[in-house]
């Protein structure tokens, strides 16, 4: 059931790219034949406005500013063009011009009180946008519950991101990433766990542009604790976090480290990891994302008969973000579904064990105030263990539902 | 009107007779107050009203009180601040790809925002001292007092070439480049300032509605910048891994498999877990 519905979630997702990308070839010719029109009546204001429109929907915001720029040029007291200006400086990362415009809007009055929250949200948002230091992040507490073996624990789910601005030409960061989760499923199961994560490093713009390919080479530490034997443990790691958008479709990333682990429990063992990720993002629209990508993982058991784990996966995820023009709330909703296969082998000169792992989800984040959503999701894994010659299968279905905080 | 048409068509052809044969218009005025001059190559000057075509070669100037903009065949667009002249020293432009810009800005100040022709190779703004280049961009380029300063709005790259400090570049929204190279942020108060210089001073009062460009949101968007081609950054990439994305944390473990016996039915083992004891 669970497969069926996430493939054809994705399928759906996919389907639609094809006729966007059918639909931007016609808006492109039929913006380029206004731009004609326009030349020729460069004071049309109809003209001016269709142009504008479809460099919007062609998310060609330089072209929608300069031609907002030549209404408001030619009619000063236009305050709705103005917003609408500021909103494409804004969108092109411009937050200082969008601040001058959208604080002449507020100055200029007139403005609806709608208009007038917009306007301030706008100004709020341009002003984090120009910070040097920028904290952003994400607090939610949730529920979750498994099916077949009935379980069922709050979580925390903590995630702060820091960005100092180094203060150089090309907007060199600082970037530091804290995560935090935390299970407690009760006393009588061995599933309690808390989880810490701290990650450093700078983030470069190679080449220099604002636009290309972004590098950070960082480290990492983690913290692992368990209400199972013998399963905590700290890890340290150096790695390579790549990410360069191609074109206004398509994005590829990687993310490559190495590290050490120890184990903080008696018995625990420690070991060395390597793993590489190696993805692609494809949009077919701002409001839309699929995105597939692959690791690979190995780790070996620092001892006399070292136990060697070799992990591949591949992984198929889509989002969607719903208009909110389209259903009046007061922030985003996002829908998402998620495939992932996954092998794992695990090697010792006394055994030898496979784990196959499919796992498929649904998940929907809705904001109920601005900055405060909740998110239910349903999950499900099948998993195959062989060992000896034996192989044991597995499901299990996993429902949460979380109330966050954004910042 | 009837009247005033010969007169009209005359002043037309005479103009026309005025340009070299060759000249064609590589843009047009797309609004000015009250007008702006132009003079082509060979010819008197004119006027530019709303509507005329400029050609390449040819200078523009804006008065004490004259503000205007040129919208190119290219989609570039120029603003000219008052007490502003700028030569369209190239233009090639091929609809299927390809070409250059580049002016001269011989004083004053003007707003740059690219069009076809800079997405790809730099547009080119000289000036007395400096050199400027932009490319996928929008900038402020100001000429004023024997010294040049650009400001970068947005898009990917700004650069200065002068004979003292070579070529620097920037890539930082706000970023200023002078002579001496990058500068730092923009003043916003420098910044309003200019912007009014080349607009005029905003007006309010109008309010209410919308535009129609269909960019508004009740909300800013959560994502980051745009590139003047679209491309953006997708800051969630990493994210998996630094909170409780996937369900899969919750799977349940057996926490008496400490023996590596017939217990752990194996959900919930990672590739952490994988070698710890409560998982093979």
């Amino acid at each position: 059931m669970f497969r069926a519905v996430i493939l054809a979630s994705s399928a759906a997702l996919a389907l639609t790219a094809t006729p966007l990308a059918a639909q931007t070839s016609t808006t492109e010719a039929q913006r380029q034949a206004v731009f004609q029109q326009m030349l020729s009546d460069p004071a049309n204001r109809d003209l001016m406005i269709q142009y504008a429109q479809m460099s919007v929907s062609l998310r060609d915001f330089e072209a929608a500013a300069a031609t907002l720029e030549r209404l408001v040029d030619l009619e000063p007291d236009n305050t709705a063009a103005r917003v609408e200006l500021a909103i494409a400086y804004f969108a092109l990362g411009s937050y200082d011009v969008a601040e001058y415009h959208l604080t002449a809007a507020q100055r200029g009055g007139g403005l609806t009180p709608e208009q007038s929250a917009r306007v301030s949200r706008y100004l709020d948002a341009a002003e984090v946008g120009t910070r040097d230091n920028a904290i952003s992040g994400r607090v939610a507490l949730g529920f979750a519950v498994t099916e077949d073996t009935d379980e069922e624990g709050i979580f925390l789910n903590v995630g702060v991101d820091w960005r100092l601005d180094l203060g150089d030409a090309n907007v060199t960061q600082l970037v530091t990433e804290f995560g935090f989760t935390s299970y407690s499923p009760g006393q009588n199961t061995g599933n309690n766990r808390t989880q810490g994560r701290l990650r450093v490093g700078p983030e470069f713009r190679l080449g220099g542009s604002a636009y290309s390919a972004r590098l950070q080479p960082y480290v990492q530490g983690e913290v692992f604790t368990s209400s199972v034997d013998s399963a905590g443990f700290q890890s340290f790691e150096a790695g390579l976090a790549y990410q360069n958008p191609l074109s206004q479709h398509v994005t590829i990333y990687s993310d490559l480290s190495f590290g050490m682990a120890y184990g903080t429990d008696a018995g625990a063992e420690d070991f060395s990891f390597a793993q590489a990720e190696l993805g692609a993002t494809y949009r077919p629209s701002r409001d839309t994302r699929l995105r597939a990508s692959l690791r690979v993982e190995e780790q070996e058991t620092d001892e006399v008969n070292p136990e060697t784990t070799e992990l591949q996966g591949l992984r198929i995820s889509a989002q969607h973000a719903f208009d909110q023009s389209l259903i009046d709330v007061p922030n985003r909703w996002v829908v998402g579904a998620f495939g992932d296969f996954e092998t794992a082998e695990a090697s010792s000169a006394f055994s030898m064990s496979e784990t196959d792992t499919d796992y498929y989800g649904l998940w929907m984040r809705a904001f109920m105030f601005e900055d405060t959503f909740v998110e239910i999701s349903a999950a499900q894994v099948i998993q195959d263990v062989t060992q000896s010659g034996t192989t044991t299968t597995t499901e299990e279905n996993i429902y949460t539902v979380q109330i966050g905080w954004e910042f | 009107m009837a009247r005033v048409t010969p007169w009209i068509l005359a002043a037309s052809t005479a103009l026309a007779l005025a340009l070299p044969a060759h000249a064609q218009n590589i843009g047009t005025v797309a609004s000015s107050e009250p007008t702006l001059t132009g003079t082509p190559p060979g010819a008197g000057a004119r006027t530019l009203a709303l509507g005329t075509g400029v050609v390449q070669d040819e200078r523009v100037s804006s008065s004490a009180t004259g503000r205007g903009q040129l919208l190119f065949v290219d989609q570039t667009t120029l603003s000219l601040a008052p007490n502003t002249t700028i030569v369209l020293d190239e233009f090639v432009f091929n609809p299927n790809g390809g070409g250059q810009i580049g002016l001269s800005l011989t004083e004053g100040a003007l707003r740059f925002i690219g069009g076809t022709l800079s997405r790809d190779q730099e547009a080119v703004v000289s000036t007395p001292t400096a050199t400027i280049g932009i490319r996928g961009s929008s900038a402020l380029v100001v000429h004023l007092n024997g010294e040049t300063i650009a400001i970068f709005l947005a898009g990917e790259q700004l650069c200065i070439v002068t004979p003292a400090a070579g070529r620097n570049c920037t890539s930082r929204q706000g970023g200023v480049l002078g002579e001496d190279g990058y500068l730092g942020r923009v003043d916003p108060e420098y910044l309003a300032s200019l912007l009014q210089l080349i607009d005029g001073t905003p007006q309010g009062g109008g309010g209410g509605g919308t535009a129609g460009t269909g960019i508004e949101g009740p909300n800013p968007a959560d994502r980051g910048p745009v590139s003047s081609t679209g491309e953006e950054l997708d800051p969630e990439i990493f994210d998996d891994g630094f909170d409780i994305e996937g369900d899969r944390e919750f799977l349940p473990r057996d926490p008496g498999n400490g023996d590596g016996g017939d217990g752990g039915d194996g959900i919930g083992c990672d590739i952490f877990s994988s070698v710890r004891d409560d998982c093979v």
